[in-house]
């Protein structure tokens, strides 16, 4: 099969976010398919179920490009201040929820397709953009870190049909709340010196946020005050 | 006992960094690797469990750390006895098969996994006290009595507080087996008293 991680890297780089968010939905869908048609494509003829496959691994390829490709320390770090507050409008919003957006494919990467929900960078955008026009109260950068992911998880910026509050059921939400905990605590997080140490510290970002049991506060994920205590808490430990 | 991963010249106190979750990952999956050169037997350590064991420590730690200055060597030994109880019960190390050139009865091969956590703990301990704390160990750690890791496997099952005094018994130090799960000053705090004569 041919290698398309060249072309979607030089491609990633100006392409929009609604285009990244098509990438991710065809990658998810396309899982779903080769999952669910796996036993009936193997009583396909020779040449078709060749073609099924070639398909299904394109489109797999397309939207896993976004996962294989890391932001760059630079975009990394941009969001990060973003997110802290130390910056009140992102470098672009694109730069932003794209990196967020990565760090959301790596945290729900193990997932089965069937049960993997989306993060909409589209829908994300849009809700940050409101957000950096506004001129709210200072406050530290773990509440302000707190405010920005409770306004993407208010208009459903991740879901089964992201934008949407439609067939989440409750476990699906506090699977979202966590994961997008879990992105933030690894950008408030100290970065590394080496930034090939990234993946590793969202790894690590996850799974702290993982053994918290704190399904109170992740399946409501609406106490801006008691998420940005927890991110202050959680942060340093990283 | 294998050795404890060179991580001394770090630029914060041990006590300090092993808060820090990358530096406990790194730190233990070090010393199932020396662990592994000494007994080998490998090791496979899940993350996850690993972080589950972090925070059940750090929420442990937090509870009961000590305000007082005065007391914070005597509460190393503590921590650590904390630290191996978290381990037990979270169980990240699976060790693979022990090799035909294992030494009969001795504690690796009895619990490799025990073995892993109370070395770890052990050299932990060690580290913070000679690094932070300008303290010489003058206790010998007693890993060689088979009956006591008989007992140490079976009562941690049925009480994983047990873990810390039994921490401190292969410290060389004075358990304190009545009230386990609660910070006293004992054991530890004999090197209170060395080190400031």
């Amino acid at each position: 099969m041919a290698d398309y991680s060249e072309q979607m890297r030089q491609l990633m780089g100006p392409v929009a976010p609604p285009l990244r968010d098509l990438l991710r939905g065809a990658k998810t869908a396309a899982e779903v398919t080769g999952e669910s048609l796996a036993p009936a494509s193997k009583l396909l003829p020779g040449t078709l179920a060749s073609l099924f496959r070639t398909t299904l691994e394109t489109l797999e390829a397309s939207g896993r490009s976004l996962v294989a490709n890391p932001p760059s320390a630079e975009d990394i770090h941009a969001a990060s201040r973003y997110l802290a507050g130390v910056e009140t409008i992102p470098r672009t919003i694109d730069n932003f929820v794209s990196v967020f957006g990565y760090g959301w494919d790596k945290c729900v990467a193990n997932e089965r397709p069937r049960q993997r929900l989306q993060f909409s960078e589209t829908i994300a955008g849009l809700k940050v953009a409101a957000l950096a026009g506004e001129t709210g109260a200072a406050c530290d950068h773990e509440s302000h870190a707190a405010r920005v992911i409770v306004a993407m998880g208010d208009v459903h910026a991740a879901g089964r049909v992201p934008g949407t509050p439609i067939m989440l059921k409750a476990e699906q939400r506090l699977q979202a709340n966590v994961a997008m905990f879990a992105v933030a605590l690894w950008l408030l997080a100290d970065r590394p010196d080496d930034h090939s140490e990234e993946d590793r510290i969202l790894d690590l970002s996850r799974a702290l946020t993982n053994s918290q049991g704190s399904e109170e506060l992740f399946s409501e994920f609406a106490d801006v005050k008691a998420i940005g205590f927890e991110l202050a808490r959680l942060r340093k430990h990283i | 006992m294998a050795g404890f991963p060179d991580f001394a010249n770090a630029d914060r106190p041990v006590r300090k960094s092993v808060q820090r979750l990358r530096w406990f990952v790194d730190a233990f999956k070090e010393q199932a690797a020396r662990t592994t050169e000494e007994t080998g037997i490998e090791f496979d350590v899940d993350q996850s469990l690993l972080a589950g064991a972090f925070s059940s420590w750090l929420r442990s730690f937090d509870a009961q750390k000590p305000t007082e200055p005065g007391r914070r060597v005597p509460f190393v030994g503590f921590a650590a006895g904390l630290m191996l109880r978290s381990l037990v019960q979270s169980d990240p190390a699976t060790a693979g098969s022990i090799p035909q050139t294992a030494d009969a009865g001795c504690p690796a091969e009895y619990w490799p996994e025990g073995y892993l956590y109370v070395s770890f703990c052990l050299n932990l301990r060690a580290l913070v006290l000679q690094q932070d704390f300008k303290r010489e160990l003058s206790a010998v750690p007693k890993l060689g009595d088979a009956r006591a890791w008989w007992s140490f496997k079976e009562n941690v099952q049925y009480d994983p507080s047990l873990a810390i005094p039994f921490l401190d018994f292969f410290a060389g130090e004075k358990p304190n087996w009545t009230t386990p799960g609660m910070f006293e000053t004992g054991g530890t705090a004999r090197l209170e008293a060395k080190g400031a004569g």
